[in-house]
């Protein structure tokens, strides 16, 4: 049994001939993980996402997915157990509904005409887009449209779920909404993979591990309340940490000496 | 000059059966060189309200005003659209779209050409703009498709604030960049108002809106629910769980501290460090 | 940007509407070879005219198709079948019909007046049955009809598949490509663009200021589109299979059986030179 989804060994990557964005990058993943990889914009972030689906092809080194070596000829067979949510939730919706475009993905895999139906209505009840079934993406807002996408990944029923910043162009609201699917996800299926990259601190909070990239290099690679004590090194590559572990910071510097990291935690603290 | 709405209603495709009512009856002043923040769902009209202040909807019926310029239902052609649109800018959602031009420097002189400057006042200006947002000039001659994310922003920011507008509307200016460029961007508005810019702010992020706001508008379903001072809006509990907005985790710390004895006053907290500013004044650790 | 009122889908349950989109298709040519008919005499074209007419009406209103949409779209045809008279005046017709005697050496024939009036009947019925068809079928559904139709054309190695494909994205994207259009102009119009007014080469500039970033970002879309569309398993030589599947139902043959009763009939009626005003005036004498 392979317990690793995703290894990277030592790959180089830029998209032109004299662009280097990853020189030297490795890092893998466990099965049934959930890793945030955090980084600010232009860090190399997205451009992993893309690797590992195999929408580009790395100069050097190996990505092995689920213990096979991604190439031009299986990609076909592993895509099939990646699903990715990409970011703009306008440019991802291919069909002309939800229905259609939950199936989009169902017709490639060459799902039966006949099952398709009731897969369609078990993944739109699982991202509650049930009654949207003949909306067309104009009439929904940004945060239905990422549902929807997100349904039509999981009606192919992946093993490694990717979401590269799904939820950056997305209200509050929207952003909540993905957030509890991803968890609701997570303990329906404690074999599913996630890998989220992201914006969202408090999302990264809740990850199992937090993976921070800085020009295509990891420079963090933790849990994240190892991750986000590490306050120096997050500001050296221009990220935010926490609320509760910024406040933690501001009151020991302040002379007031707290030990907790939680909201609660500095709550008590605070009152004592 | 303030802007002022009255009795204002934006009616969308009007007479047809997709007939949609965006703004009811608005009654608003917006205060000259406030940091004014918009809030509200989505769909609950902000951007039909900013774009009624510089005469890209024409109200359905009531009036703004804006510097003295009336805006109402009876003008077909505004004559004097142009001098309004000089003095109001308007930056759009992901305004890095409407880059055109083959230079960054053409490209924000591009808005005072429109309005009858001359080019070398033009690139003068454009030069004056580029540099309040911080973009180097060695991008001045680069192409702005050549940039990254952030500084394409910058450039179409800089396009708009060109021509000083009395008036920076921003529909949510912040949308998509990270955490530190989102700090950057927000400096650089709160360095425009110093300038005596009145900014209108749409967004979704309530930490930016107590941090940097004078005033906050909340809109639902087209309506007016609420003009106030920032963190008025949190003090009442009842009143402000039914307009569904996201607390900022500074002032829901504040309010649980102050349930346990505490006695801040929220009207001080705008961040973290004034938040410790107000625990350290509190008796116990005098 | 909304005014575009023809080749609109309407949402109803309407018998037209649950028919089979590929037997739309072809009812609908079928109909328009029916309109294009000749009969043995003017007051026979006029008759069966107005047979079609009351038959393309009562299928406008059993479709929730509205007549009054209908002629407000002629609005914009009114020009052109006045200049279809003013040439058909001024064109020798035929003597046998008719004239009037205007001056000396101008006659206006009947023949201009019936040639008018058939070429304005038949657009109105045209116009009709195709805002049937548009207003009762999605156009993902014709998509799919078309693709049926082309189907021989595999055998060509013309990529009937792809062509589909695209023309349904298209039409997927058509609305927000619409959208981006209108915020586009907008954000122009805040920089002191006016899309209505000035000179040519200001309109030019005008344009571009348009015209690029929306290239720009359909390029974009286009982009994030193929990604999508990739790593959801989409490979244009692969077999897929189909969620949308035309089924030939009963009602299809039944009024198929209707539609061909009619062209047979209207047939007949030509080959056997039958005129029924000749006809009534005979049994009469």
């Amino acid at each position: 049994m392979e317990n690793k989804a995703i290894e990277i060994s030592e790959i180089e990557f830029g998209y032109y001939k004299d662009q280097t964005i990853f020189s030297n990058l490795s890092l893998d993943v466990n099965v049934g993980e959930y890793v945030c990889v955090i980084g600010h914009n232009g860090s190399g972030k997205s451009t992993l996402a893309k690797l590992l689906v195999g929408l580009n092809e790395v100069r050097k080194g190996e990505i092995k997915i689920f213990g096979q070596v991604l190439n031009e000829e299986n990609i076909y067979s592993l895509r099939k157990k990646i699903g990715i949510v990409f970011q703009n939730p306008d440019n991802q919706f291919i069909g002309s509904t939800v229905r259609d475009d939950i199936a989009f993905g169902l017709e490639n895999a060459c799902v039966k005409h006949e099952d398709m139906e009731e897969i369609i209505h078990e993944y739109a009840k699982k991202v509650n887009m049930e009654e949207f079934l003949d909306k067309e993406p104009g009439n929904l807002s940004g945060g239905q449209k990422q549902r929807v996408a997100i349904a039509g990944t999981l009606a192919m029923n992946p093993s490694l779920l990717i979401m590269d910043e799904s939820t950056s162009m997305l209200d509050p609201k929207g952003k909540r909404e993905i957030r509890e699917l991803t968890n609701m996800l997570r303990q329906e299926n404690k074999k599913l993979t996630i890998i989220s990259i992201t914006h969202d601190i408090d999302e990264a909070l809740q990850a199992d591990r937090v993976i921070v990239i800085n020009q295509g290099e990891v420079v963090l690679n933790d849990k994240p309340e190892v991750v986000f004590k590490n306050e120096e090194k997050l500001k050296e590559v221009k990220l935010d940490i926490p609320f509760s572990y910024k406040l933690n910071q501001v009151l020991n510097k302040n002379n007031i000496k707290v030990d907790s990291v939680d909201f609660e935690g500095l709550v008590k603290e605070l009152c004592q | 000059m303030p802007v002022v709405f009255s009795h204002l209603n934006y009616i969308y495709s009007i007479k047809t059966p997709m007939e949609f009512s965006a703004l009811k009856d608005i009654n608003l002043q917006i205060e000259d060189n406030s940091f004014t923040m918009i809030v509200g769902h989505t769909g609950s009209g902000k951007s039909t309200l900013v774009q009624q202040i510089n005469a890209l909807l024409i109200p359905t019926s009531g009036i703004v005003d804006v510097n003295g310029i009336v805006v109402d239902c009876n003008v077909k052609k505004l004559k004097n659209i142009k001098e309004l649109r000089k003095g109001v800018g308007l930056v759009f959602q992901f305004p890095e779209y409407q880059l055109f031009e083959e230079t960054v420097l053409k490209d924000v002189s591009f808005g005072p050409k429109n309005f009858g400057v001359d080019n070398k006042k033009a690139t003068e200006l454009a030069k004056e703009a580029l540099n309040l947002v911080g973009i180097d000039e060695s991008l001045f001659d680069k192409s702005p498709f050549e940039l990254s994310g952030g500084q394409k922003r910058r450039v179409a920011i800089a396009g708009v604030i060109t021509l000083k507008p009395k008036v920076l509307i921003l529909d949510e200016p912040t949308a998509g960049l990270d955490p530190q460029g989102s700090r950057e961007m927000m400096k650089l508005f709160t360095k425009i108002k110093e300038q005596g810019t009145t900014i209108i702010m749409i967004t979704h992020d309530m930490d930016n809106v107590i941090r940097y706001g004078t005033d906050v508008v909340v809109l639902a379903k087209g309506e007016l629910i609420k003009k106030c001072r920032p963190y008025e809006l949190f003090l009442d509990q009842d009143s402000f769980n039914s307009l569904s907005i996201d607390e900022p985790l500074v002032i829901k710390m504040a309010k649980r501290l102050n349930q346990n004895g505490y006695h801040i006053s929220l009207e001080n907290v705008i961040d973290i460090d004034s938040l410790v500013q107000e625990i350290k004044k509190e008796k116990r650790y005098e | 940007m909304n005014n575009i009122t023809l080749g609109k889908y309407v949402p109803y349950n309407s018998f037209v509407h649950r028919l089979d989109p590929r037997y739309k298709i072809f009812a609908m040519i079928l109909l328009m070879v029916c309109i294009f008919l000749k009969f043995a005499s003017i007051w026979m074209n006029f008759i069966i005219y107005g047979v079609l007419a009351i038959i393309i009406f009562s299928i406008m209103i059993s479709s929730h198709v509205k007549i009054l949409a209908l002629f407000k779209q002629l609005k914009m045809m009114w020009f052109m079948i006045l200049f279809i008279l003013v040439i058909n005046v001024l064109v020798p017709g035929d003597e046998s019909l008719g004239y009037f005697q205007i001056t000396s050496n101008w006659k206006i024939y009947f023949s201009a007046i019936y040639n008018t009036l058939y070429v304005a009947i038949r657009l109105v019925l045209m116009l009709g049955l195709s805002m049937v068809l548009t207003a009762t079928t999605t156009p993902l559904q014709l998509t799919g009809a078309l693709e049926w139709y082309m189907y021989p054309l595999k055998f060509i190695r013309f990529p009937v598949h792809e062509v589909a494909m695209m023309i349904s994205l298209a039409l997927r994207f058509i609305p927000t490509i619409l959208e981006e259009t209108d915020r586009i102009m907008k954000a122009q119009a805040s920089r002191g663009v006016d899309f209505q007014r000035g000179k040519l080469k200001e309109k030019l500039r005008a344009i571009i200021s348009l015209i690029i970033p929306l290239f720009v970002s359909a390029f974009q879309r286009s982009d994030d589109l193929a990604n999508a569309m990739e790593a959801r398993g989409y490979n244009p030589q692969a077999k897929r299979t189909r969620y949308r599947v035309n089924k030939w139902h009963l009602r299809d043959s039944f009024s198929m059986f209707f539609i061909l009763l009619i062209l047979g009939g209207l047939i007949t009626l030509i080959v056997t030179k039958f005129d029924l005003v000749a006809w009534i005036m005979s049994i009469c004498a």
